[in-house]
């Protein structure tokens, strides 16, 4: 599902642009809102990156190069930069691609997966193999896979706690089966 | 009245507990109070990140060709100048700019940073434009690791006197650091380097063409035994047996021998001939002896990142920093306030239900899990565990697993409220659910066990919350469900 509607990457993942203004001296952020805000109509992030708020980073999204060259004229007349200083950095910060947020989740949850019905097969192979095999393997891909076709779906949005939260509901779908295997074995 | 004792200690160890992991021990520090309890150790999701953009260099390089056509690295001293044409060349030339290429240097970048240990990274590749982003953990290693990002990679083994490239990275397969005591008890330490199926023909080469006459083999055998560049010291024997390239920079064996000059990055790291030939393929260069651990550390750490350069191969694309900066993350900070909020009413939620059901039995069981949680809090600080935001929300699997057992503990006694069964249902729960124990337990190691901090967050989280439960379940929930199940027959 997820392959053929994509995800909808939270703002976090996505590709965005960072304007790093580098001040000779302490800024307050409210007048360089100000001129954010009469300048660019998109949303913004914006932060001091140090302790003595002499350099300013502003997050966002979608602006183009003549919002750019705006924002940098205003912003180098109101701070009286002078020329050559390079006081405004803008960089280009690529987006992740949903494949690399999922990646380093794919071998723990495999191994451990493998493992688990290992111990299954041995453990409850008085139930059978479709039982302890079988049934686990369908239960776990179902519900893996009906979690992302949510996110699929909704077009919710993949933040940083949409994946860790993905590997529980993994780790807990075992530890039902675990349960329900171990109930199956008393009756 | 023993028994009252009993549960009111079991209550107030509760307390102390609980007090000390969401509170604190403060105690003075100077004019200010100061909590003594180890800070959680937390990953850059939540801690902030260093963000450093990779740009494609568009400087050049200047080429200096002779009268023939033929570069040279520099016009001699005394030739005439017009003789030789300079020119001007893009480090990065067209044919180099390649999505391939692109994604080989992303490739390179994690395998770096996966060799020298950093376990919490994201490498952001913008496949058209060939942009990077690294983010990294703030902390006192990060700008040497930035440094090893824009390692080029570049390996020559060269004739000193032309500059003759014989071998080159493509020759390399791999390369490790290593260190073994010497002969004079000292600790010496060296670069491992073990060459493809080509690498090895043209280093049995080598060793030939460069190779000690036989007139000097004293000079060399002196010199493999010998402190050479002040730090160097050969001894073949303590690491392993393959061939080590001799060190030397005796200038009498300079007369007699033919020298090769090993370079990474450029810099010379050592200028050697050869006391017999090689064919096993492999190179082992001493890098220095240690006395001390602080030297042994420094040699380690180049062994290390030399290794950890030869180990990835050199980026085909260069790049430029264009910047760097902390990047705090108040949206993660904000979404981690409110999964640690979701926790708490999740915990407060368990603990009304088992309450309401099991009435005071329920009362108990709910000590017990803020006894667990408190407990678990207390492990993660003491044990340094690098908390990420899987971390956090995998509490989520303790608390269930937690409530199931708790639930099945005082099911078990609401069916039978015998001494006997009260006294062994805490215990034999862990044996009628070993399954359940065993399948969690493998999740737990297994997360553990992997390189990302995100990942074995959640391992380490888990591993500790299953013991956090065995401690408040078996001593604390025990001790007062056998206290009260007394008290209550006296009465």
């Amino acid at each position: 599902m997820g392959t053929v509607l994509g995800f909808n990457k939270g703002n976090e993942y996505q590709e965005y642009t960072r304007i790093n203004i580098s001040m000779n001296q302490s800024s307050n952020l409210e007048d360089i809102k100000q001129i954010m805000n009469e300048n660019y109509s998109g949303k913004y992030d914006i932060n001091y990156t140090n302790v003595f708020n002499d350099t300013v980073s502003i997050r966002v999204k979608n602006i183009s190069e003549e919002e750019i060259n705006t924002l940098s004229q205003k912003l180098t007349e109101k701070y009286a930069f002078e020329e050559g200083e390079n006081n405004i950095t803008v960089v280009e910060v690529p987006a992740y691609r949903t494949i690399e947020l999922v990646k380093p989740y794919v071998v723990p949850m495999i191994v451990s997966f493998l493992i688990v019905l290992v111990y299954f097969v041995i453990a409850f192979r008085k139930l059978g193999i479709v039982k302890t095999l079988v049934e686990p393997v369908i239960v776990t891909v179902m519900v893996l896979a009906l979690y992302a076709s949510i996110f699929a779906i909704t077009r919710l949005p993949i933040t940083e706690y949409i994946i860790p939260l993905g590997v529980v509901i993994y780790a807990m779908t075992l530890l039902y089966l675990s349960m329900y295997l171990n109930k199956e074995k008393r009756v | 009245m023993e028994k009252k004792l009993k549960i009111a200690l079991c209550i107030l160890i509760i307390a102390l507990i609980t007090i000390i992991a969401f509170v604190g021990v403060y105690a003075k520090n100077q004019i200010t109070y100061e909590n003594v309890l180890p800070n959680y150790v937390k990953s850059s999701e939540l801690e902030g990140k260093r963000v450093t953009n990779f740009k494609l260099s568009t400087s050049t390089e200047e080429i200096i060709y002779d009268k023939d056509g033929n570069k040279v690295e520099a016009i001699p001293e005394g030739a005439n100048e017009e003789e030789y044409k300079k020119e001007q060349v893009p480090v990065n030339p067209e044919e180099v700019l390649t999505t391939e290429n692109y994604e080989k240097v992303k490739k390179i970048f994690e395998g770096r940073l996966n060799d020298i240990g950093v376990t919490d990274y994201a490498v952001r590749l913008n496949k058209t434009t060939g942009t990077i982003a690294v983010e990294l953990p703030e902390n006192s290693n990060t700008d040497n690791n930035i440094q090893y990002l824009m390692a080029t990679g570049e390996f020559t083994l060269e004739d000193e006197e032309d500059g003759t490239v014989l071998m080159d990275m493509s020759d390399v397969e791999s390369a490790s650091a290593r260190y073994g005591t010497t002969e004079e008890g000292t600790i010496g330490v060296y670069l491992n380097i073990k060459f493809n199926k080509e690498g090895t023909e043209k280093l049995l080469e080598v060793s030939r063409n460069y190779l000690a006459t036989e007139d000097s083999d004293q000079n060399v055998e002196e010199d493999t035994n010998t402190a050479t560049d002040g730090n160097t010291v050969e001894d073949t024997n303590t690491v392993d047996n393959t061939t080590t390239a001799t060190d030397s920079e005796s200038t009498e064996n300079k007369e007699d021998h033919k020298h090769v000059t090993m370079k990474i990055e450029g810099i010379e790291v050592l200028s050697t001939y050869f006391a017999e030939e090689i064919s096993s393929g492999e190179l082992t260069v001493a890098l220095g002896t240690a006395t001390t651990q602080d030297t042994l550390y420094d040699y380690l750490r180049q062994a290390q990142i030399y290794a950890m350069i030869l180990n990835n191969g050199a980026v085909p694309v260069l790049y430029d920093v264009t910047l760097s900066e902390y990047i705090a993350s108040n949206d993660t900070i904000v979404e981690t306030y409110t999964v640690v909020a979701i926790l708490v009413v999740i915990s407060l939620a368990i603990a009304i239900f088992l309450i309401i059901k099991f009435k005071k039995d329920g009362i108990i069981a709910g000590m017990s899990l803020l006894a667990m949680i408190s407990i678990l809090l207390l492990l993660i600080r003491y044990t340094n565990t690098a908390l990420s935001l899987g971390g956090i929300i995998s509490v989520l699997v303790v608390l269930a697993l937690e409530s199931y057992f708790i639930m099945t503990i005082l099911n078990r006694i609401k069916q039978d409220s015998s001494n006997e069964n009260v006294a062994n249902a805490t215990l034999k729960i862990y044996l009628d659910k070993i399954d359940v124990i065993v399948v969690f337990l493998i999740i737990a190691v297994v997360f553990t066990f992997m390189n990302s901090v995100k990942i074995y967050s959640i391992g380490m989280t888990l591993f500790y919350g299953a013991i956090s439960i065995a401690i408040a379940n078996l001593v604390f929930m025990r001790t007062m469900l056998i206290a009260r199940y007394k008290l209550e027959r006296k009465d």
